[in-house]
């Protein structure tokens, strides 16, 4: 069974249990958000099926490869969701690839199309954001592979010369893709543009639902705060909006009945980047009744973005230069003092009580700001930070234990500061 | 000769590394902290300032960075911060670094955040060389020229940018020619004094540089180095790997006939063109566009670029010496030894500390692998 019809039927099981579960304290918007990812599923099962090119866009953008007429295999969010991640993991090693001492998702995706469960990708795009470990992966299937390959790069800086060097790019991509799949690829601005405005409008109701977790207690948190995740989402329709508003609408009468993620509410607690995915972190917090926030908050995962800048904020833009406009302004990872203020500015608005900084083994982002975002947190906030060394998904190097011991320790800690324990 | 040549083979050891740069503070000018193969030293030095590469402590003790930085990243960047952060660098007037590797951008973002240094500076490289590319690397280097002018509160003509680029390439002459006497049978230096040397170079002013080394050449020409062993012939492969000693303990039983590092060949490497009208363009197109290490893209490249010099200089085999942590190496390994295997060329990878570490460890692998190619 590849991944695609394995994982359609594990949301299939899911959204039975949903509409058998009476329990008023689930999000019920949750089971259209498994219709999507199960109709994506299907999608990328048959499109596989009738060989059609796959290209995962996030390299440059989902919408635009879609519009072009790619498909997309899921890449890092496949890789999120696997049953096997170990399995891959085993692939990745016989490949040679780092997998001790690396990030598992800039090694697994790959390893799931070299297993056979995933499509080979036709165009790989390389990933042009901070990470090394995702652009060295993606090199190394441009070398591995020999398949099509378009390198994205992008500047530090959002100024005018970085927004030129990615527009450039964009373009030349639509001519490579264009020609090296005559016939079968073409840009279609109408679907881009569309396909661009069902992620605006997801993006504005994201931005609702972000003010709305501001109130205590948050009606959301943890796992089902990660699900309305917008960036970079693969699912491009008027039912994702749908799904949007239904989330924002169940949200604001969840705040109504004064109900919340974490019931009693004591503490929140902000985590940075990413997460162990073996084990439900959000879980072992909310038994202490600390609510966990993440990549819903504008420092998030890849989504920190910065401001506009100032020489496009009053020009008109075709699609392709707002889309290299929203590529530039995605800079907020690239620099340690931009990401930092960004997450003590989401610790403000979101009262966080405290910080955990998870040292992902592998990170480069992450793991040289250890102590930046610790003294901070301290300085501006007055908030303590638990420094939790872990990876997604090899618990080799941290197991549930360890992680849980830790976090344990953390909680009761904050709720002594407190004086709630 | 002897004393002079040991003079410049040692220039980059721990106790006369700092020499040339307090000398040159002495004299009122600035020294700018070089920690990328990508910073184009060419527009330091027409600023009238002193590029200086930082070599990290070669102590085991980095308690002081450890603080602000895991074990789990690179070595050479921690060891840099440890130097830092005891004091080490205080005669440094500043910092310019890329980001073509994240771990080198943060460390830029710790520095910045310690507030040691009163000039810090980064630049973008893109991790591919194309026309595209370059415009965007022109531009970058204009930036840094202004940022430097006004730093050094000076101007920096062309006619400046141009004789920097003229010593520079000259060093590059004067460096290629010894490479060129390493494809003897018995070379004029072993592996381990050519890094000295090389690793010399980018700690002293060029044009002194360049003076010692031409006058060290007609010696040298003539020289046999003191080896224990001319056979087998290896090339060695990796980054951030500036301490002889490593190449010392593999040239115990072997000679390192030539290299793949950035702190070797890849540091003089491929002169600036001078018939291009415009300098900074022709320090684009050579920066961009040399033989590079695995953070840029064109490993086939790379890998062809290797396969040549194993026919040059006759290699019995290639030595990865990985850094720890060194994720671009990491990554290319395995495709890397794939194609050395398919063109024949015998290979082993062993992974390292930025210091001298676990030495017997060592010795043992290299050994074998020796013996295998015997």
């Amino acid at each position: 069974m590849n991944f695609y019809d394995e994982y359609a039927a594990k949301l299939q099981r899911r959204i039975q249990k949903i509409e058998a579960d009476t329990n008023p304290l689930r999000l019920k918007s949750n089971k259209i958000f498994y219709e999507l990812e199960l109709d994506l599923a299907k999608e990328r099962a048959e499109a596989w099926s009738q060989g059609k090119p796959f290209c995962d866009g996030t390299g440059i953008s989902p919408a635009l490869a879609k519009a072009m007429g790619f498909t997309s295999t899921g890449s890092v969010e496949s890789a999120f969701a696997t049953k096997r991640p170990q399995n891959y993991l085993d692939e990745a090693r016989t490949l040679g690839l780092p997998v001790e001492t690396s990030c598992d998702m800039s090694m697994m995706p790959f390893a799931m199309m070299q297993c056979g469960d995933m499509p080979m990708v036709d165009l790989n795009v390389f990933e042009c954001g901070p990470c090394t470990p995702m652009k060295m992966r993606s090199i190394y299937v441009a070398h591995k592979t020999k398949r099509f390959s378009y390198p994205m790069d992008i500047g530090r800086e959002p100024d005018e010369a970085n927004f030129q060097f990615i527009l450039d790019q964009i373009y030349g991509f639509i001519e490579f893709a264009e020609k090296k799949f005559p016939g079968v690829i073409k840009y279609d601005e109408d679907k881009f543009i569309e396909l661009q405005s069902y992620d605006k409008e997801a993006w504005a109701i994201n931005q609702e639902i972000r003010e709305m977790l501001k109130h205590k207690p948050s009606p959301i948190a943890g796992k089902d705060a990660l699900r309305s995740r917008v960036v970079p989402t693969e699912i491009m329709t008027p039912r994702w909006v749908e799904f949007m508003r239904a989330r924002r609408d169940e949200v604001a009468e969840r705040i109504e009945k004064g109900l919340a993620g974490v019931p009693g509410e004591k503490l929140r607690v902000f985590w940075t980047m990413t997460n162990p995915v073996f084990m439900d972190v959000w879980k072992v917090l909310a038994k202490w009744k600390i609510a966990g926030f993440q990549s819903l908050l504008s420092s998030g995962s890849f989504t920190a973005q910065l401001d506009t800048p100032d020489f496009l904020r009053n020009r008109k833009l075709n699609p392709l230069e707002e889309l290299a406009a929203r590529i530039l302004r995605r800079r907020g990872m690239h620099t340690g003092g931009r990401y930092i203020d960004r997450v003590i500015s989401d610790c403000r608005e979101f009262h966080i009580d405290g910080i955990v900084h998870y040292n992902m083994l592998g990170c480069q982002i992450v793991l040289p700001i250890k102590k930046m975002i610790e003294d901070q947190a301290e300085k501006e906030m007055g908030i303590p930070t638990l420094q939790l060394e872990g990876k997604q998904w090899d618990n080799n190097y941290a197991n549930e234990e360890t992680i849980t011991a830790k976090l344990d320790d953390f909680a009761q800690m904050l709720l002594n500061q407190k004086g709630l324990a | 000769m002897e004393d002079r040549l040991k003079g410049l083979i040692e220039a980059n050891s721990e106790a006369n590394r700092t020499k040339w740069a307090m000398e040159w503070k002495r004299q009122g000018g600035k020294v700018i902290g070089v920690m990328s193969s990508y910073v184009p030293e060419e527009v330091i030095s027409s600023a009238g300032m002193l590029p200086w590469r930082i070599t990290g402590t070669w102590d085991e003790n980095i308690s002081h960075a450890l603080v602000y930085r895991p074990e789990s990243i690179s070595g050479y960047y921690n060891h840099a911060l440890e130097s830092l952060l005891v004091g080490e660098l205080d005669f440094l007037d500043g910092i310019i670094a890329t980001d073509i590797d994240m771990d080198l951008a943060r460390l830029y973002d710790v520095i910045e955040y310690i507030n040691k240094l009163p000039y810090c500076y980064i630049t973008h490289t893109p991790f591919y060389d194309s026309e595209l590319s370059q415009q965007f690397v022109a531009n970058e280097i204009r930036k840094l020229i202004t940022s430097l002018e006004d730093y050094g509160k000076i101007k920096i003509s062309e006619d400046s940018l141009n004789s920097s680029i003229e010593t520079y390439n000259k060093m590059r002459n004067l460096l290629g020619r010894i490479y060129e006497l390493r494809k003897k049978e018995i070379p004029p230096l072993s592996g381990a004094e050519v890094l000295g040397i090389t690793t010399g170079a980018a700690v002293m002013p060029k044009e002194e540089f360049n003076q010692e080394l031409e006058a060290l050449l007609p010696y040298l020409e003539k020289r046999e180095a003191n080896l224990k062993q001319v056979h087998p012939r290896l090339l060695v492969s990796t980054d951030m790997l500036d301490n002889p000693e490593y190449l010392d303990l593999a040239e115990e039983g072997c000679l390192v006939a030539m290299d793949d590092l950035d702190t070797g060949s890849r540091y003089f490497i491929q002169d600036v063109e001078t018939t291009l009208d415009d300098p900074v363009y022709a320090l684009v197109k050579r920066y961009q566009g040399r033989h590079s290490g695995p953070n840029m893209l064109h490993w086939d490249r790379q890998v062809e670029q290797m396969i040549k010099w194993v026919k040059e200089y006759k290699i019995d085999g290639i030595l990865n010496l990985p850094l720890l942590w060194d994720y671009s190496q990491m990554y290319r390994m395995p495709w890397l030894r794939e194609k050395l295997e398919e063109a024949n060329i015998p290979n082993i990878y062993i992974e390292r500390e930025y210091h001298l570490a676990n030495v017997g460890q060592l010795r043992t692998r290299i050994g074998a692998f020796l013996e295998m190619l015997a």
